[in-house]
Parts: structure tokens; C-alpha cells; sequence
């Protein structure tokens, strides 16, 4: 498989902060990496220094590019979201789409006036009146339009209300997303992103604590549903952590035979954010 | 690449179309309606006091004027008009150098300029050219509407009195040189006023807060730290030479034709006072042939490129 984003040893520290301790990664074509972690765990860094914004120590690849050196030509290839407000106030929705079309080898107008047109966006309209998920559309727009094979997205639907956040990730897996790409995501809406990753990254205190596909996660973490008549033989396997709803526990457990967890109860893959809660905790008591 | 730095430079125009093109336009009808206005006050009451003797004033005036006179006012009046385009010209730029390393970065939207494939010694150029090359020529094409507009306007009110506005106006009016000394002057003065430009870019890209308030405060202590440098070592209270080149610099950056050291105190003029716009274009060509223009040129090229270096290595948030 083409690896597209490689880092070894990655480490980057503002003054005395450590933003990133020795981070290495490899992320493949055609994966969804969900990138998450707490506020202040490093996630904003390592897409910067990803998208040649920002200097680090250690090897950074980027399609074979090292992406500080070579920020301009690397743009060809990738496209980010940086967050909702980052479009110019002044600007109307066709001066913006003039002037990628003119500095984008690989935008193509067409495309973006074809999603344009299932939004109520007019022509004239510039940013300052729009908004904040028409300024979304526009910029998402703009990028599905874009030729890229990376995109980059950092919290890409902060701010925005649930219909808006909803129609992005539809238009995203539908319209854009073809296996030849990579899209790498960070949020805290979890549960928003969860059914389209393929690729999960934790990430806590500049380091990473978990790098995993969705499919691994699924053969090693189990959550059970476990009656109060079983909870003593459940609490024999070790759990990572336990919250009692509905009378029930629920119970998450690592590396377990499956046949005998089914004795106990319902099984089901674990949700993102209770397997992130439950890791972090783990990580706290070692 | 000239693709991108076409759209760079369009870019700028769409950002600042008031102050790039509309307010060169509104200076014009400024200029217009304040000649009718005078125009109708002097008509009015001039009616009013006693008739037919004062009605003569203003501009029905140009009827009495020898040849010589007349040329002598269409000169003042493209010096005077060139002369406010110029200084509002260069405040335009004042402001458009400070934010354009600045503006960006305090909305947030660096971020979505620089998620495309531009590289930021493109995006700095282009900001240059369209201070020194590309404002210069809109405010000069807009100058020379305003000028024919005006002598129109001159015509019909004289055409209206029965006098005639070949004789009075367009032969007496130096235009082609009176549209030479904008367009020239333009250019010259963004010529001198390079240094300024690349100080103020520099600002815009240095400081996270307040770039104008940095870039009036830091000259100024140095120079007068410099100048109380002098008094103590020299004591003399009165050399002021320390405080010349700037304003020689920033003489010629407001009034591109000022042809003294101090660039303020005035322009002086032969008394043969018919020379006066081929004076002020022998002015304008002199002053390009001075070795300060090559400083300044040094000067702002150093400070460009930290500027490309700062936008590229520091600016990215």
C-alpha cells in the first residue's frame, strides 16, 4: 500500500511545551483517519506540521515531500479546512472561485458550481453575509472541486448546527471520498465522524497512545451489556472500564475471546469515545 | 505564474476597490461639484449685491486674462489637482503596506491562502506591484478622466456665457503635460516612497498587534535618540540633519516633484513663472537621477525579503 503521510521521530516544542513527542505514523491512500484527542494534546500541530505551516524536528513526509520546505508545491495536492472562519470577509462567492481557478492547476470550476447550486449561495454573495455553514459549503465547495489526494480537515464543522454538520460528512463520503484519497480528521464530535473512519489515531500529551484500523478495533475491544447476574464473572476478565445504564453494566474489555464474552451478554464494537475515555484512564493508572 | 500573480493582484483590487478605485473617483466629483458650487455662489450673489460688475468673477475671469495668465492658471490648476492625488494616493498606500502582511493574519484567512498552491514570495511581489505599479496607473487613468471632465465642464459654462472655450481653455491648458505629471509623478513618487513601503510591510508582517502604531514609533526613537546622540556629543541644539533624510524621503513620497532637501518647505519656482509644469516635470525627472533613490531601493529590498522570509517561516497562524 502508498503510504502518503509518513513521520518518524516528529517532535515540535514551543519554548519549554512539548506539542509533539516523537510521533511516528504512517497513513495509507485511501484511508479516513480520525485524528482525536483532547484539547491541547498536540492534534492542531501535527496537521500543521503536516501542511508545511509549521517547523518540527525529526522526518516528515508528505507524499515524499517534506512539507516545511515545500508548502507551495505541495498545495497542489492537498487541500485543508482549517476551521469555519477562515475565508476572507470581503470576498464574494465568484471572486473566490476566480481566483482558485486561476492559482489551482487541479480546481475545476465546473465542479464547484455544480455543489454550489444545491446550496442556496447567489453568486454575489460575499462571506461576511453568510452564515457560518453557508461559509462551510462554500469552502467545502471548493475543495471537493479540487483534484487533491490528501485533505485535511480541523474541525471542519465546529460551530456549525447538526443539519449542517450532517449534509458536510453526506457530501464528503458521497461526492468526494473514492478510495484514491486520504482524508485525514480531527473533531470532538466523535460520534459525527465514527462510521466513515477507517483509521483511528489517539493522541494525548503530544504523544500517541493509539494507532489502529477500524477492523483491528473491532477484533480486539468488545463492549458487553452485562446483566447484574453476570457482573462478578464479567468483572473476572478485566475490563477497561464499566458504567452501569439502565440497570445494566457496560462493560469494555481488550483482547478477550469473543465465544466466552457472548455468555455474558450482548457484544458490540465499542463507541470511539467511550474506547478514547476508557484508553485514557488505562493510560492514567499504568 | 503570471496567472497567479495576475489573480494575486486582481485580489488586491477586490479587497480594496474603495480605496483604490472609488476614492480617486470621489475625489474627482469632489473636485466637480465644488467648481459648480462656486460656480452658483459667485452667479448668486454677485446677482444680487450689484449685478452686471461682479457677475464677472470666478470663472468668467479667464475672459480678462492675457494668454500668458491663462496658461499661468491651467498650470495651478493641474498642480493643485495633481497634488491631492498624490497625497491621498500615498496615504492609500500608507495603510494598504500596513495590513498587507497584517490584515490576513489577524481574520484568520492566511490559512486559506496559504492552502493554496502560492508560494509567499509570490503573494509578497504581488502586494509590491500593486503598491508601486498598479494604484500609480488607476489613480493616474482616473486623474486624466477627472481633467478632461473638468475642462468639459469649464467649456459649457463658458459656451453658456457666449465666450469661447477653445481660446480660454483648451488651448491655453498644458493637458498632455499636465497628464505626464501624473503619470510620471505616480511612479516617481512610489519610487521614493520604497523605503516607507517596504518599513511598513515589514511592520505587517513582524508585529502579532498594532502594526501602525509601530511603525510611527520605532523611527521615531531612533531618530531622536540619534539626535539627543548629537546634542550631547556636539551640543548643538539646533542640528537638525539627522531628521533630514527621512523627510527627504518622505518629501518626495507625498509631493514626488519637490525639488528642496527638506522636502516640506516648499517648492520654488523661477520667475519666470510660465515654465511652471515643465519646471515641475524637470522636477520630477531630476529627482529620479539622485543617489538616494538607489538607497532607498537597497533599503526596501532588504526589508522585502525578511518580509517573505517572516510570511513564510513565522506568519502561519
Amino acid at each position: 500500500m502508498t503510504q502518503m503521510i509518513t513521520a518518524n521521530n516528529l517532535s515540535k516544542s514551543y519554548g519549554k511545551f512539548e506539542a509533539l513527542k516523537n510521533i511516528n505514523l504512517s497513513i495509507g491512500k485511501g484511508k479516513i483517519v480520525g485524528l482525536i484527542g483532547p484539547n491541547g494534546a498536540g492534534k492542531t500541530t501535527l496537521l500543521k506540521a503536516m501542511l508545511g505551516l509549521t517547523k518540527y524536528t525529526g522526518d516528515l513526509e508528505v507524499m515524499g515531500v517534506n512539507p516545511f520546505k515545500d508548502r507551495a508545491k505541495l498545495m497542489e495536492d492537498i487541500c485543508f479546512i482549517a476551521d469555519v472562519a477562515v475565508l476572507p470577509k470581503w470576498i464574494s462567492v465568484d471572486q473566490v472561485l476566480d481566483f482558485v481557478e486561476q492559482t489551482h492547476p487541479k480546481f475545476s470550476r465546473e465542479k464547484a458550481e455544480k455543489f454550489l447550486k444545491k446550496t442556496k449561495l447567489g453568486k454575489k454573495q460575499k462571506v461576511k453575509e453568510m452564515s457560518k455553514g453557508m461559509i462551510v459549503q462554500l469552502h467545502l465547495s471548493i475543495v471537493m472541486a479540487i483534484e487533491a489526494k490528501i485533505l485535511v480537515l480541523d474541525e471542519p464543522t465546529l460551530g456549525l448546527d447538526i443539519i449542517y454538520r450532517k449534509d458536510f460528512y453526506d457530501n464528503l463520503l458521497n461526492d468526494y471520498f473514492d478510495h484514491e484519497r486520504t482524508i485525514v480528521i480531527t473533531t470532538h464530535q466523535v460520534e459525527e465522524v465514527e462510521h466513515i473512519l477507517t483509521d483511528l489515531l489517539f493522541i494525548k500529551d503530544g504523544e500517541i497512545v493509539l494507532d489502529s484500523d477500524m477492523e483491528e478495533l473491532t477484533n480486539q475491544y468488545f463492549e458487553v451489556m452485562v446483566s447484574n447476574d453476570n457482573y462478578d464473572d464479567a468483572i473476572s476478565f478485566k475490563p477497561l472500564s464499566t458504567r452501569k445504564i439502565f440497570g445494566k453494566h457496560v462493560m469494555l474489555f481488550k483482547n478477550v475471546n469473543r465465544g466466552e464474552l457472548e455468555a455474558l451478554g450482548d457484544v458490540q464494537r465499542p463507541g470511539v469515545a467511550d474506547l478514547f475515555v476508557a484508553l485514557l484512564r488505562e493510560e492514567e493508572q499504568s | 505564474m503570471i496567472k497567479t500573480m495576475k489573480a494575486l493582484i486582481q485580489r488586491e483590487f477586490w479587497e480594496h476597490r474603495g480605496a483604490f478605485i472609488k476614492a480617486p473617483k470621489i475625489i474627482g466629483i469632489v473636485l466637480l461639484v465644488t467648481t459648480l458650487i462656486a460656480y452658483i455662489t459667485i452667479r448668486v450673489t454677485s446677482a444680487k449685491v450689484n449685478g452686471e460688475a461682479i457677475l464677472q468673477s470666478g470663472i468668467l475671469e479667464l475672459k480678462d486674462m492675457s494668454l500668458e495668465n491663462l496658461i499661468l492658471f491651467w498650470d495651478g490648476m493641474f498642480i493643485g489637482t495633481s497634488t491631492l492625488y498624490f497625497m491621498v494616493l500615498f496615504f492609500v498606500m500608507y495603510f494598504f503596506m500596513l495590513g498587507s502582511l497584517y490584515d490576513d493574519r489577524k481574520d484568520g484567512s492566511i490559512l486559506f491562502w496559504k492552502s493554496l498552491p502560492v508560494s509567499d514570495a509570490e503573494t509578497v511581489i504581488s502586494k509590491i506591484l500593486t503598491a508601486i505599479l498598479f494604484v500609480p496607473i488607476v489613480y493616474s487613468l482616473i486623474y486624466f478622466v477627472v481633467l478632461i471632465l473638468l475642462m468639459i465642464f469649464y467649456s459649457i459654462i463658458l459656451l453658456f456665457h457666449g465666450l469661447n472655450p477653445i481660446e480660454l481653455v483648451w488651448s491655453p491648458a498644458q493637458f498632455i503635460k499636465g497628464t505626464l505629471v501624473m503619470f510620471s509623478g505616480t511612479l516617481i513618487q512610489a519610487m521614493w516612497a520604497l523605503p516607507i513601503y517596504g518599513w511598513l510591510m515589514f511592520c505587517s508582517a513582524w508585529f502579532k498587534k498594532r502594526p501602525f502604531i509601530y511603525s510611527v514609533i520605532i523611527p521615531a526613537i531612533i531618530a531622536f535618540s540619534w539626535y539627543w546622540f548629537k546634542v550631547l556629543t556636539s551640543l548643538q541644539f539646533t542640528n537638525i540633519s539627522v531628521f533630514k533624510s527621512p523627510a527627504v524621503y518622505l518629501g518626495h513620497a507625498m509631493f514626488p516633484y519637490s525639488n528642496d532637501y527638506m522636502g516640506f518647505s516648499g517648492i520654488q519656482f523661477n520667475d519666470d513663472s510660465e515654465a511652471q509644469l515643465s519646471e515641475i516635470l524637470a522636477n520630477l525627472f531630476a529627482s529620479v537621477q539622485r543617489m538616494e533613490i538607489l538607497y532607498g531601493i537597497i533599503f526596501a529590498g532588504i526589508l522585502f525579503s525578511v518580509s517573505i522570509w517572516v510570511r513564510r517561516y513565522r506568519n502561519t497562524t
